[in-house]
């Protein structure tokens, strides 16, 4: 749960900071500005309130395929602030707060508005709550991948049984087949 | 005894499987054969595109085993500002990863959904490109291009060829440990090191999903470094 509130809480802040990815470049000032903000601007109580790191390189990564112009930032900034005053109102101190007050799919609303401004669509693959398997997809108005994010830092690796089973599968079809058509055709002979 | 009405009934019946059956077959052979042979003709019609659809680069949407590696610049030092090179979209196939001691040599994809990890090594998103002062997390699967990861020895050579250089590291350290168990690694992944992490699931040749990964941590020998930012 608390992975799935991770990605929740870096899928807002990641898709409202995209822009169309025909300007790709290093990150630059307004994008490093975003980054600051993200990282410090959740304060309770005097206590800084950040995502975990893996998640701020996963926007660093973003931010390298776009360009951020001054106008684009006052724009995601004035969404982050509305997304924060949000968070706050509900007092998501903790991110596995966010599925138990029931906050996701706000917070998605957010995550979907600001995609809608700059072009781009946001998905989900499978259940979020599959750390493996589970996708948050973007992509740009042409249907391109931009990113996916599975809630696992570090993802299922193991056998890759995909081809083995459908083969499998087809086999038991065929012998089944044949075993009910077997049974048929000697019902028939003894009649 | 039957009556001639049940008997005609059984035989309509009896016909009917006559056309039933071939077609079921059919179908089921078709599918048997499209499941063998996908792993044959993935490769081949990844070349066919790559060779008839004037790409450049390897995508999602253009699936293959083969390698679609563009090559390296050889760059092994120096430093790359964020517009000497071109940062590597998502699903193109932007190194090519070789680990003395195993059998490891395959393609690095960028991201690591379960679809990019049937096409090679993957790194992950939540990691950086190699080059950028941090750690570099790549993962691949156990039965396939990462079946010998667990092999490797301390001190083995891990070369990574990229688009924008060469990278050398050196296997520093071996572990298994548990899937959740970011306390693990996440300094390495973090911190302000060059490190690279492999890994993949563990043990081998296991059908049922397994919690624990094998990881090998390599520090960085030589390459350019890279500057993300303007």
């Amino acid at each position: 749960m608390k992975k799935l509130a991770s990605l929740l809480v870096v899928a807002v802040l990641l898709v409202v900071s995209m822009v169309p990815a025909f300007a790709a470049s290093g990150i630059n000032d307004y994008e490093k500005k975003l980054i600051d903000y993200v990282q410090t601007a959740y304060v309770v109580d005097g206590k800084t309130i950040t995502v975990p790191q893996e998640y701020i390189t996963a926007l660093e990564n973003v931010f390298t395929s776009v360009d951020l112009t001054e106008e684009q930032y006052n724009e995601i900034k004035a969404i982050l602030d509305e997304a924060l005053a949000f968070v706050k109102s509900k007092n998501l101190v903790k991110l596995e707060d966010i599925t138990k007050t029931g906050s996701t799919k706000t917070l998605l609303g957010y995550a979907e508005d600001a995609l809608a401004v700059v072009g781009y669509k946001l998905s989900t693959k499978g259940s979020l709550s599959d750390a493996d398997h589970g996708l948050l997809i973007i992509t740009d108005a042409n249907g391109k991948v931009i990113a996916e994010l599975h809630p696992a830092v570090v993802t299922k690796t193991g056998a890759d049984f995909s081809s083995a089973a459908v083969l499998g599968l087809a086999a038991v079809a065929v012998l089944s087949v044949a075993g009910i058509s077997v049974k048929r055709f000697r019902k028939a002979d003894e009649d | 005894m039957k009556t001639n009405s049940e008997k005609n009934r059984s035989k309509t019946s009896y016909r009917k499987w006559f056309i039933l059956l071939p077609v079921v077959f059919l179908l089921c052979g078709y599918l048997l054969l499209f499941a063998s042979l996908a792993p044959i003709l993935d490769p081949l019609l990844s070349v066919y595109r790559l060779a008839f659809a004037n790409a450049n680069v390897q995508t999602i949407d253009e699936p293959g085993a083969g390698s679609v590696f563009n090559g390296t610049t050889g760059l092994t030092q120096g430093v790359l500002n964020w517009d000497d090179f071109e940062f590597p979209a998502y699903g193109e196939a932007f190194g090519r990863i070789t680990v003395e001691g195993t059998e490891i040599d395959t393609d690095v994809i960028y991201g690591d959904s379960t679809a990019l990890l049937k096409r090679g090594a993957c790194m992950s998103l939540y990691s950086h490109i190699p080059g950028c002062g941090t750690g570099t997390l790549i993962g691949a699967h156990n039965n396939t291009y990462f079946h010998t990861l667990q092999y490797v020895k301390e001190g083995a050579l891990v070369h990574l060829d990229t688009t924008y250089g060469s990278y050398v590291y050196k296997v520093y350290k071996t572990a298994i440990l548990e899937n959740d168990d970011a306390a693990g690694y996440r300094s390495e992944l973090n911190g302000d090191k060059d490190i690279l992490l492999l890994y993949t699931c563990y043990p081998n040749d296991t059908i049922a999903s397994t919690p624990y990964r094998f990881f090998a941590f390599c520090e960085l020998v030589s390459g350019p470094r890279v500057n993300m930012y303007e």
